[in-house]
């Protein structure tokens, strides 16, 4: 439980594992009132309008117990990805005399515990209207029944941190350098998976569709939670029974699962991967990146950063960002047409077209230039100990932060460009704004990662001061907006007629306003990066 | 303990205060390194050694004093001077997402080592530290004694004139262990100057020139072990009984019987 703590500094309130069950509280109780407040409003509709949303709320109170383990998993594959790869076998765990299922029973334990704060908010917004429709009795069991839930999928997380860990052995050990290209597509995958399923336009049209696939797919167990609290709500106590005692049952097997998977495939020793064999060649460099006028030393710094983004396995969860807020985007065109997006046409040229590039570009580089000095984590202490100037490292660090983002708002760019398909010249300006855009708050999350960085190592690293992230993510995407508005509105005045020709240039007032953002961020960026570099502190 | 003419010294420090917080973890020492010496820094742990070391590398910043290297003032031309200089840390904290070589050919590049005077230096380092055929696979998965090796072949592929080697036999099989000592000695034949901290009292007095003894931050004694013999008055001991009596922890029989009790 106190795993994802400092292991420096002084005591803190966050770092009590009680405080989960004092959030869990807080939550259940504000969410319980919303609920109570919402199922208010829909009872005081007229009953032909609350009839429709009162079917919808029964066949949500029917979800809730498949979706809280869904939800574990999400979150603990997740927490899994970005776990740091020196702790996956150093576990005390591995030597200390403890059994494989006293240790899968705590850690199962420590997982539905650490994510309790998911059923306490679904559990609260639906206790009013369960309540209010006299289904009192059904939440009482939809509580229980969840909380089993969420015991199984803690165990079932148990089970993918083991086949994880043996998997990513075996294919370590023997693909060599394909096992790093594979481990990054698993990742982004992965991710790419949970962000489907996960989504919300998609979870919004699978609720509709739920409780009529139900009686399809019940030999599911995940899904008999629901059907014992559909049941519940027909009054059929005898399916209701069964199904309850089956959700338990089935808890019970995956703990006796994951005990058994955790004995058999979990490896305490970590894998030797050969990146490359034959004999011994000097690195001579890199012409490319001689190319941007890098010298030497700041090639090897990029290089090295590089490659840590594409090997280290807490790393490769950043790569996913483009991705995931790429499919996000797309599930908007599919799922809601009325976005304008995908028919293509002269009339769906808006400048709003592009603001997923704007903000995919400008999130993505943001953030990962923001853990460009943390994610060295203590071996920053050598780059302190290499005759180094200050500003060698913050243009390495700048300019490999710059390639990837501006690769991913290319990359969206032309997304966003084949699906609206709008003029040449607007093309050209809405790309100007965007490489700007992601230039900009490259140059302020290096700014920002240089003035908060957590070099901590620990099980999960944070590689940015959490305060700092809170500030970074506020200024880089008011930046974003500031610098998108002058666009916006031009494209706006654009439409009015007679005023088309006079109001385009007005995208250059974001260039300006951008070529302003830069220049400043860019020293600041230099000043944190030379007081960083005063004296290692971590 | 005469002192040393500054032509002669590789490294001075002056005056180095270092606090973290209310613990003054160095108090005003004053060191030289002579060129061509190997000078061994002893003190139990928490002493001060590793922070007087980060100090003359740079990785901390010191509260007040000097650093000199060659006599220049280590703040005035950090780059140049770090050039100099080779250090292997305690606990080597290298980048375990690259392999062997890479790691070593990144450090050589930061040196600005060439290729073609790299490649056999590196490959005679990987023979005679027996990492040949180990140095293609990741740093993650080596033990420690391969990362010692590791850090010390890096501390060395730039030829530096001052070696800081902080616990460095740490880890390494006897083997390599005897093998980096007659290194260290060969190089200081050839004017290398070593600063080199170890809690292996035999490794000091076989190695050393001379020896620096460290507690609660200061220097207590340095000099000679012979020289030291006499301070301790204890003519004729070993190391290890001058140092117990300088660090006031000579009482270790009685601690031993309370631990086992």
């Amino acid at each position: 439980m106190r795993s994802g703590r400092s292991g420096r500094g002084g005591e803190s309130l966050f770092r009590n594992p009680a405080i989960i069950a004092v959030i869990d509280g807080v939550c259940f109780a504000a969410c319980a009132l919303i609920g109570f407040a919402l199922i208010g409003v829909v009872l005081a509709l007229p009953a032909t309008q609350a009839a429709p949303l009162i079917s919808a709320v029964k066949e949500s109170l029917v979800f809730v117990p498949a979706l809280v383990p869904s939800v574990v998993l999400v979150a603990g594959v997740l927490f899994e990805l970005g776990a740091s790869s020196k702790f996956a076998s150093s576990d005390s765990i591995n030597w200390l005399p403890v059994t494989q299922a006293e240790y899968v029973a705590a850690s199962t334990v420590s997982v539905a515990y650490a994510y309790s704060v998911v059923p306490s908010v679904i559990m609260g917004v639906t206790l009013g209207p369960a309540v209010r429709l006299g289904y009192g009795g059904t939440w009482v069991e939809m509580f229980l029944l969840s909380c089993v839930s969420l015991f199984y999928g803690g165990a079932i997380v148990e089970i993918l941190r083991a086949a994880i860990n043996r998997v990513s052995n075996v294919v370590m050990g023997r693909a060599r350098r394909g096992a790093l290209v594979l481990r990054l597509a698993a990742t982004i995958g992965m991710i790419l998976a949970v962000e489907v399923i996960f989504n919300f336009v998609f979870l919004i049209d699978l609720v509709g569709t739920f409780t009529s696939a139900l009686n399809a797919v019940a030999f599911l167990p995940v899904l008999w939670a629901s059907l014992a609290v559909r049941a519940s709500i027909v009054g059929d106590t005898a399916q209701n029974a069964l199904y309850s005692v089956a959700t338990i049952l089935f808890s019970g097997a995956m703990l006796w699962a994951a005990v058994k998977v955790r004995a058999r495939y979990w490896s305490p020793t970590p894998s030797q991967v050969t990146v490359m064999g034959g004999e011994y060649a000097p690195g001579t460099g890199s012409p490319f990146f001689s190319l941007f006028g890098l010298s030497p030393v700041e090639v090897a710094l990029v290089r090295k950063d590089l490659k840590g983004l594409t090997r280290r396995r807490e790393l490769l969860q950043y790569f996913a960002i483009p991705f995931v807020l790429a499919i996000v985007f797309l599930f908007e065109v599919f799922f809601n047409p009325s976005s304008g997006l995908g028919s293509g046409g002269a009339s769906q040229t808006s400048v709003g077209d592009q603001l997923p590039t704007w903000f995919v570009g400008g999130l993505f580089g943001l953030i990962i230039s923001s853990i460009s000095f943390g994610q060295e984590q203590r071996s920053a202490s050598l780059l302190y100990s290499f005759p180094l100037t200050a500003k060698q490292v913050l243009r390495a660090k700048l300019f490999t932060s710059m390639l990837l983002a501006m690769l991913a708002t290319v990359g969206i760019f032309v997304l966003v460009t084949v699906l609206s398909k709008p003029p040449p010249l607007v093309a050209l300006e809405n790309l100007a704004i965007a490489l700007a855009i992601a230039a900009q708050e490259v140059l302020i999350g290096t700014a920002f990662g240089a003035k908060y960085p957590d070099f901590q190592e620990r099980p999960r690293p944070r590689f940015v001061d959490p305060y700092g992230v809170i500030l970074m993510v506020i200024v880089g995407m008011t930046v974003v907006v500031v610098t998108a508005l002058p666009a916006i509105v031009g494209e706006a005045l654009s439409s009015l007629p007679g005023v088309q020709s006079e109001v385009r240039p007005l995208f250059l007032v974001s260039l300006a306003f951008a070529a302003a953002v830069i220049g400043l961020s860019y020293s600041w960026a230099s000043r944190e990066t030379k007081k960083l570099f005063v004296e290692f502190k971590w | 303990m005469e002192a040393i003419p500054d032509q002669q010294a590789a490294l001075r420090l002056v005056s180095l205060y270092k606090s973290y917080g209310d613990i003054k973890a160095v108090k005003g020492i004053n060191l030289t390194l002579k060129r061509g010496e190997i000078l061994g820094l002893l003190g139990p742990n928490g002493s001060g050694k590793s922070t007087t070391m980060k100090m003359v590398l740079g990785i901390l910043k010191p509260d007040a004093g000097e650093v000199f290297v060659y006599g220049q003032n280590e703040t005035a031309a950090p780059v140049e001077l770090k050039k100099r200089l080779g250090y292997v840390p305690e606990t080597p904290q290298l980048y375990e997402f690259l392999t062997g070589i890479e790691y070593i050919d990144f450090v050589a590049e930061m040196y600005g080592v060439a290729p073609a005077e790299r490649k056999e230096r590196v490959s005679h380092f990987l023979e005679g530290m027996q990492l040949a055929g180990h140095e293609n696979e990741m740093i993650s998965g080596y033990s420690q004694g391969m990362k010692q090796k590791i850090a010390l072949i890096s501390a060395l592929v730039h030829k530096p004139e001052i070696l800081v080697l902080d616990e460095a036999l740490n880890g390494l099989d006897p083997r390599s262990a005897r093998l980096v000592k007659d290194l260290l000695r060969e190089l200081a034949s050839e004017g290398v100057s070593i600063l080199f901290s170890t809690h292996v009292l035999e490794i000091a007095q076989a190695l050393c020139d001379r020896v620096a003894i460290m507690y609660q931050g200061t220097i207590m004694a340095e000099g000679t072990v012979a020289e030291l013999r006499q301070t301790a008055g204890l003519p004729g001991s070993s190391l290890e009984e001058v140092f117990l009596k300088m660090t006031g922890t000579d009482d270790i029989g009685e601690v031993v019987k309370a631990l086992s009790r």
